[in-house]
């Protein structure tokens, strides 16, 4: 289950199940310093994959 | 050794609910523990190190120099959320935390040697682990 901020250059991975979370960046790709919320709820939008049958090597955008 | 596929996407279907599951992280993000590992190199660098599921955070360093480190060394947890997973642990969400997780540089100038090495060696190391499912994340 990747969390990436790049996701044109994560496809050519081929990451099983991925997430793009929109308005992330680089070095901060779960959200800022100190921001548990945001956090934790880009943590656990990329573990809900793990529960979702879809199409392997589709990165989700998802909207955090 | 495992070896990859160069064309299908691999994907393993899960069964079991998210409680079940011990969770890793393998991160591209370059953190290591100054009290345990060797930095990595300025350049390009093909190692990878193990974090246990316990550590000292006063210990945590970055060395990769292809992002802006300043905000993950106010707070890991925006590219390596460990405490996080361990929050997600400690209400039920998950199972627990592997008992390892992986770190490694992620730039390399040997494409063949990441390919061909470096991350079938990391997939043997989780093998051998008890994580059920890995969160992978970059800098």
């Amino acid at each position: 289950m990747l969390i990436t901020v790049v996701p044109n250059e994560s496809k050519v991975m081929r990451p099983p199940r991925a997430i793009h979370p929109l308005g992330h960046q680089l070095g901060r790709v779960l959200g800022t310093a100190g921001d548990v919320e945001k956090q934790q709820e880009t943590l656990f939008a990329a573990l809900q994959q793990f529960k979702e049958l879809h199409t392997p090597g589709l990165i989700q955008d998802v909207q955090i | 050794m495992l070896q990859m596929s160069r064309k299908c996407v691999p994907y393993t279907p899960i069964t079991c609910d998210l409680s079940e599951l011990n969770v890793a992280i393998v991160s591209s993000t370059g953190i290591y523990l100054a009290d345990q590992h060797q930095p990595f190199n300025d350049n390009g660098d093909d190692t990878y190190r193990v974090l246990p599921a316990e550590f000292d955070a006063s210990q945590i360093r970055f060395k990769h120099g292809h992002y802006d480190t300043s905000e993950a060394e106010k707070d890991v947890n925006v590219v390596f959320p460990i405490d996080r997973l361990r929050e997600f642990a400690a209400n039920g969400v998950i199972r627990g935390l592997s008992n390892k997780h992986i770190s490694f540089k992620g730039f390399s100038m040997d494409l063949k040697r990441q390919y061909e090495f470096l991350a079938p060696t990391i997939a043997d190391e989780l093998e051998r682990s008890q994580a059920d499912a890995v969160v992978l994340t970059g800098g």
